[in-house]
């Protein structure tokens, strides 16, 4: 009688633990979805005629002459996003001046590649790059970067992702969707 | 219940538990009072030696004063100076991996939105933590002649949950290259005391399923409980010290924090010495009944 309940015993303990790994296993499923869907999460941001999809949690910055705004990740202040409205003219000619614009400002700038493409229905220009970022000396980290070139009526719309070189990668997909959805009153792109 | 256990009232265990919250709110205090009248200048080695001092200090505490108290019937120290290490290194080795690297939690937590939080702190952080302190008992000492009341599985999964705690200061004073004295001794508490909380209730439906006959669902319940505290308090903390960042328009207040895991705290401990003296007397009464 007394093995038989052992017994019993035993077998709904091992059930138990069966449940609790199960339950753990499943969690971590869900937590996978959670992660997936926290990072995927947008708010809406407009400013200066400029609309977009921003993820949640990170900053804006509204910026001056041809910068409309950044958004930056507050977890991770490498990882950015920019728009810019350049003023109009010839795609090639814009692009060029403003890669050689941008080598001023950062000494380290290069371009990696530059291709034209079609994005959502629409030709432009895409710029890959990368510089140093030197501002903590003693930690220097290399940034990766590309840019999209729209034409938008009489403007130049750059729509750019810069972002650690380790996390780049991690957060293109990200990119494209805010890339997407960004608008010009009266335009898109 | 089997009738070959009946459980016994261990009240050392609890004063303990009491006493120590007490003694971490005055360690807190001194650092604080040390840091504000002598304003001591580390070098950068220095402010990160004496960061990990103060990591180590509320487990060194906590486990000397359970030593001291735990006469009636004390545990094998061994065991749970064992317990204490082996909750470290599931930490180190899985817990701090799987929360920080393969869900990098830390890059997207604090900015979703409250019913994110909640959820991922619950089946991500929560789950991940007290599935492994669950483990460390279950998997040890569980099976063991050592663990022969119920209130060994609080004391058991307590280690384990300091253990964690514990390396997850450490972590957080070595990646910050040191911390201010008082603010990281504040957070260093509330780390450390709200996982002794958490991991007490781990402790206790493991306790009673080693002594009772529980449905299956039991312990599964049980690690819900725990993880969904775990969730909820970590949340009310970043809250109520943000909330107290914007009422003050200076630097967030950790002082809620810490006043939250003494509640937290007390509330568990009171919680579970009441269902423990609960279930004696119920014990007592049925074999009261059967004599």
């Amino acid at each position: 009688m007394s093995s038989a309940i052992l017994t019993q015993k035993d077998r709904q303990e091992r059930l138990s633990v069966l449940l609790v790994l199960g339950m753990a296993a499943l969690s971590l499923i869900l937590g996978t979805f959670i992660r997936s869907s926290a990072q995927n999460q947008t708010r809406p941001f407009t400013t200066s005629g400029v609309s977009a999809e921003i993820p949640t949690g990170w900053l804006t910055q509204d910026g001056t002459a041809d910068l409309i705004f950044v958004a930056r990740n507050s977890q991770s202040l490498d990882q950015l996003y920019r728009v810019n409205l350049l003023d109009g003219g010839d795609l090639d000619t814009i692009v060029n001046r403003h890669g050689i614009y941008r080598q001023i400002i950062e000494e380290s700038y290069r371009t990696v590649e530059q291709t034209p493409i079609i994005a959502s229905g629409r030709e432009g220009i895409k710029v890959t790059y990368a510089f140093i970022d030197d501002e903590d000396e003693s930690m220097p980290t290399v940034i990766e970067g590309v840019a999209y070139y729209f034409p938008e009526g009489d403007q130049i719309l750059v729509i750019s992702y810069e972002a650690d070189v380790a996390e780049f990668e991690e957060g293109f997909e990200n990119f494209q969707a805010f890339r997407s959805s960004v608008t010009v009153d009266g335009g898109g792109s | 219940m089997t009738n070959s256990h009946v459980p016994r009232e261990r009240g050392s265990v609890w004063q303990a538990d009491v006493a120590s919250i007490i003694i971490l709110v005055v360690f807190v205090v001194l650092v604080y009072a040390i840091e504000q009248f002598m304003q001591p200048d580390f070098t950068s080695t220095g402010l990160l030696i004496t960061g990990i001092i103060l990591a180590i200090i509320p487990a060194i505490i906590w486990l000397a004063f359970f030593y001291r108290r735990d006469r009636l019937e004390p545990e094998p120290k061994h065991m749970v100076f064992r317990l204490f290490l082996l909750g470290g290194l599931l930490a180190a080795a899985i817990g701090v991996p799987l929360v920080d690297n393969v869900f990098d939690v830390p890059s997207w937590l604090g900015s979703s939105s409250l019913v994110t939080q909640i959820l991922a702190g619950w089946l991500i952080v929560g789950c991940i933590q007290e599935t492994l302190i669950y483990s460390a008992v279950r998997f040890t000492v569980y099976d063991t002649a050592e663990f022969d009341e119920e209130t060994d599985g609080v004391v058991y999964a307590t280690a384990a949950g300091i253990g964690y705690a514990t390396v997850l200061n450490i972590l957080f004073v070595v990646n910050s290259g040191g911390v201010a004295l008082g603010n990281g001794a504040i957070r260093i508490v509330i780390t450390t005391i709200a996982h002794a909380a958490f991991a007490g209730v781990i402790g206790y439906f493991l306790g009673r399923q080693k002594f009772e006959e529980r449905p299956a669902w039991w312990m599964p319940a049980g690690l819900l409980v725990a993880s969904l505290i775990n969730s909820v308090f970590f949340y009310l903390r970043g809250t109520l010290s943000s909330g107290s960042m914007s009422a003050s328009g200076g630097a967030s207040n950790p002082w809620f924090g810490l006043i939250l895991a003494v509640i937290l705290t007390g509330a568990v401990t009171y919680a579970l010495s009441t269902a423990i003296h609960n279930n004696v007397v119920e014990a007592q009464q049925e074999q009261g009944g059967s004599a």
